[in-house]
């Protein structure tokens, strides 16, 4: 027992590099499928390569550093199971920087289409029925095809965050009140 | 959840004021004129734009506010107060991350706090009359129904108050259109969509609960936390003339540019210029060799020739010789386009 976890160690250990390469989805397709084959074998590199998702996540959100890992996965793991597929068409990507970000994105944009489900009918009090009906907040389209379009559900791609925070500071004298120009962006910052 | 019904929750107080306040308005046009007029018509397309605009500033009132764009939902508690001179607001976060944004503004100066509890940091943003182009202030409500069609529509509730709907009709396709619900009496906004050219609502902000016009209390304006030891940000930027850097940026059909800043994103040095239609506003970012100063500092731009759009905001970067020209506003993403593929360089003078 103690031996075979020695022995799967030092095939982690030689194939780390590897590991990277392919959670950087710089890796060739038919390297990758070896790659992906080696992690399902191997339990010892899957931790592993949980671990170099975790760093990531954590270097990204300071909430995702406190949950409890094992846990927090396998419940996830069971309400996915438990969810229809969502069918969207990845579209390509103009710059590699993105690509961390884009795959949750398609998935927020699933659920934020739950949000705009729920939130509609919860806005349509008495006296607004009339208004939901004629004009019902809509979702945004994922993607468009005639353009170079990026649409991330949960925001523009956050390196255009310092753009948004400079625009932002320097409008919002108008008509529609600022509070709008905040909540268009809680969480920039 | 916090939205339900919350017309029937509100302040029955609050809401005996707001009808007896009615009450004497439409009293005093009765006798004033001697007719039965109604409040609405009272106010011309230039007084409905002046009344929703001194209203924000002069009118205390403290609620719910919810915000709706791209499937997201957020709501937050704004409470205003006006002390004769200076304008107090405070926005506190309900959903997700807690922020909060203190802001102080008079006719002089204009600061915002944006509180950071996890990082116990505060950020302040500051704009001062004196940034401004000389003379390119605020639009005037004519300015604004020089691109807007102002229509009269409906009077409708929201929050349990009297509003008269008004809609704002694009002239042309570069800019949103908006509907907005305005408080009869007290000319408080308390409704506000933003219209696409499809006429979808993109973006929505509406009070789910308000009281207007009570006295508040001044404890209610400071932020919830002891802010002792945070360290504080502040924004840094000043006046500059893009045009003396070699740098073309002219203004979209019917908008002006109301600011021409130099400042840093992110980390490098960037020219910022503003452009404002009195409702929609569109800012430019130049970063002059941004592409050559630092090796694989393209990477961690946005790319080139990359559009984004999010609810209303549209946001599209194209590079310009070895410059990274960015476009962000609230418009429809034709005009972002536009506007970046009208920046130049001329070469620096």
């Amino acid at each position: 027992m103690i031996k075979q976890t020695v022995e799967s160690q030092v095939t982690a250990t030689s194939t780390i590099e590897r590991i990277s390469i392919l959670l950087d989805g710089e890796m060739d397709r038919s390297d990758a499928a070896a790659a992906i084959a080696a992690l399902c074998a191997d339990p010892a590199l899957r931790r592993h390569w949980h671990e170099l998702h975790r760093v990531g996540d954590a270097l990204r959100s300071e909430e995702v550093a406190a949950l409890d890992a094992a846990d927090f996965c396998s419940r996830v793991a069971a309400l996915i199971a438990t969810e229809p597929t969502v069918l969207v068409p990845r579209a390509p990507l103009a710059a590699s920087g993105m690509r961390l970000y884009w795959v949750p994105g398609l998935a927020l944009a699933a659920s934020a289409a739950a949000v705009a489900f729920i939130a509609v009918p919860l806005m349509r009090t008495p006296e607004t029925v009339s208004v939901a009906k004629s004009a019902p907040p809509t979702v945004e389209v994922v993607a468009q095809k005639s353009l170079p379009t990026i649409v991330n559900a949960r925001g523009l791609s956050p390196s255009f965050n310092p753009y948004l925070a400079a625009h932002r500071e320097l409008t919002g004298n108008s008509v529609v009140p600022r509070a709008t120009v905040y909540l268009r962006s809680a969480e920039d910052r | 959840m916090r939205a339900v019904g919350v017309g029937t929750h509100r302040n029955s107080a609050a809401r005996m004021r707001g009808i007896a306040s009615t009450l004497v308005v439409a009293a005093g046009v009765l006798i004033g004129s001697g007719t039965i007029a109604q409040e609405s018509r009272a106010r011309t397309d230039v007084q409905w734009i002046q009344a929703v605009r001194q209203a924000a500033q002069r009118v205390n009132y403290q609620g719910t506010v919810v915000y709706q764009s791209s499937g997201e939902m957020r709501s937050s508690r704004i409470t205003h107060l006006f002390d004769g001179t200076h304008s107090h607001e405070r926005i506190q976060t309900l959903d997700g991350k807690p922020r909060e944004y203190i802001r102080r503004r008079s006719d002089a100066s204009d600061q915002v706090q944006c509180f950071i509890p996890e990082a116990r940091r505060i950020v302040v943003e500051h704009r001062n009359v004196d940034d401004s182009f000389p003379g390119l202030s605020n639009a005037s409500p004519e300015e604004i129904l020089e691109r807007y069609t102002l229509k009269l529509g409906d009077v409708e509730r929201v929050a349990g108050i009297e509003c008269q709907m008004l809609t704002l009709e694009p002239k042309d396709t570069a800019r949103y259109g908006y509907r907005l619900w305005v408080d009869r009496a007290s000319g408080l906004l308390l409704r506000a969509q933003t219209i696409n050219e499809r006429r979808e609502v993109i973006e929505q902000i509406a009070f789910t609960d308000v009281r207007i016009g009570e006295k508040i209390d001044r404890a209610k304006l400071r932020p919830s936390w002891s802010t002792e030891g945070w360290s504080i940000e502040r924004s840094d930027y000043r006046k500059a003339d893009l045009s003396q850097h070699g740098w073309l940026v002219p203004a979209p059909a019917g908008f002006r540019k109301t600011r021409e800043v130099a400042r840093r994103i992110g980390g490098s040095d960037a020219m910022q210029a503003v452009f404002s239609d009195g409702l929609a506003t569109v800012s430019v970012f130049i970063e002059p060799h941004s592409l050559l100063s630092v090796p694989g500092a393209a990477s961690q731009m946005p790319s080139g020739d990359a559009l984004q759009i999010h609810g209303p905001t549209s946001a599209f970067s194209r590079r310009v010789g070895d410059s990274l020209v960015t476009v962000v506003g609230e418009v429809p993403p034709s005009t972002v386009r536009s506007v970046a593929g009208s920046v130049e360089f001329r070469g620096a003078r």
